[in-house]
């Protein structure tokens, strides 16, 4: 078994020596570059979409926070105006009530 | 290391010049590998662009130059991992066809005076190339990479992210059923295509 091993390891070193690095072409860094160029504007492209779908997605999700913020704003004016209008009734009737049950009074006294 | 860690941090830096250098440093050793895990020396250097157009826009990803080696064989194997994938598709509508550059090699050889000495090793290459090919394609590569390549268990756990155990099993059994269809390939009462049993350099 350790012989056949060996042959198998010699075998292997033989392989690498029948197969040696080959050359790179004269174009070969030409085409890289021409390739990586190639990609280059693919890639632009693609950050410009991805870009423009981020800003669409912010604008979206502004749109709705817009559109959802008034309604609450809303809400809480009208409660702010009727509790405003109920607190102004309210204080114009106790103003009244107090002004008659002063004239009352006073008249009571004269 | 071919360069060293300043080239790749400046390559990663966005420096077209010093990716230039990076690349001039490791191709031939790329070319070579590609050459011995695909076996089609016409599209060799189409592979090999792809590996350095891959290491180019994701050089940046990488987080210390020390990996650099490891990481750049395993852009090598994953770019050869797809080549043979389309041709293993392409090979469907074309059977057994070959290579105009080994058409043209052949012819070439018939006539030169090494004619011999290439034969033999012609032979050792067609062998090893059965002996690989009675294991799945994974463990070619992974045989090829350890035993011709000559990287050790170490850069091996590195570029697969397996444990060192898990790829010794691995080798182990492919090597075992390389050893099985050895005999089968030399042929009967064949003692090997001038394969001398010399001891094996330490790697």
């Amino acid at each position: 078994m350790d012989d056949r091993n060996n042959q198998l390891d010699a075998l292997f070193v033989a392989y690498r020596d029948a197969c040696p690095d080959p050359e790179p072409s004269a174009s070969f860094m030409p085409a890289l570059w021409q390739r990586i160029e190639g990609r280059r504007s693919t890639f632009g492209l693609r950050r410009l979409t991805r870009g423009f779908l981020a800003t669409a997605i912010a604008l979206c999700a502004m749109m709705s926070a817009v559109l959802v913020l008034p309604d609450n704003s809303s809400s809480t004016a009208n409660e702010s105006y009727l509790e405003l209008l109920s607190e102004s009734h309210t204080t114009s009737d106790e103003a009244t009530l107090a002004g008659w049950t002063q004239a009352e009074m006073s008249e009571n006294l004269h | 290391m071919l360069v060293d860690f300043e080239q790749i941090q400046r390559a990663q830096a966005g420096d077209d010049a010093a990716f230039n250098q990076v690349v001039t440093a490791y191709r031939k050793r790329i070319l070579g590998t590609i050459a011995r895990l695909i076996g089609r020396p016409e599209d060799v250097e189409d592979v090999a662009q792809e590996v350095f157009l891959r290491l180019y826009y994701s050089l940046d990803q990488l987080r210390t130059p020390e990996v650099f080696e490891p990481w750049l064989y395993r852009l090598t194997v994953n770019a050869s991992y797809d080549y043979l994938r389309k041709q293993r598709r392409r090979s469907e509508s074309r059977m057994a066809d070959l290579s105009e550059q080994q058409v043209l090699f052949a012819d070439a050889l018939a006539g030169t005076q090494h004619g011999v000495e290439e034969e033999r090793r012609s032979r050792i290459r067609d062998l090893v190339d059965t002996l690989l090919h009675s294991v799945s394609e994974e463990d070619r590569i992974l045989l090829t990479l350890k035993e011709v390549e000559g990287l050790s268990l170490k850069e091996l756990e590195r570029i697969y992210h397996v444990k060192e155990n898990a790829l010794k099993v691995r080798l182990f059994r492919a090597r075992k059923r390389i050893l099985r269809a050895f005999p089968n390939a030399m042929g009967p009462g064949n003692s090997g295509p001038g394969v001398g049993t010399e001891e094996r350099k330490d790697r």
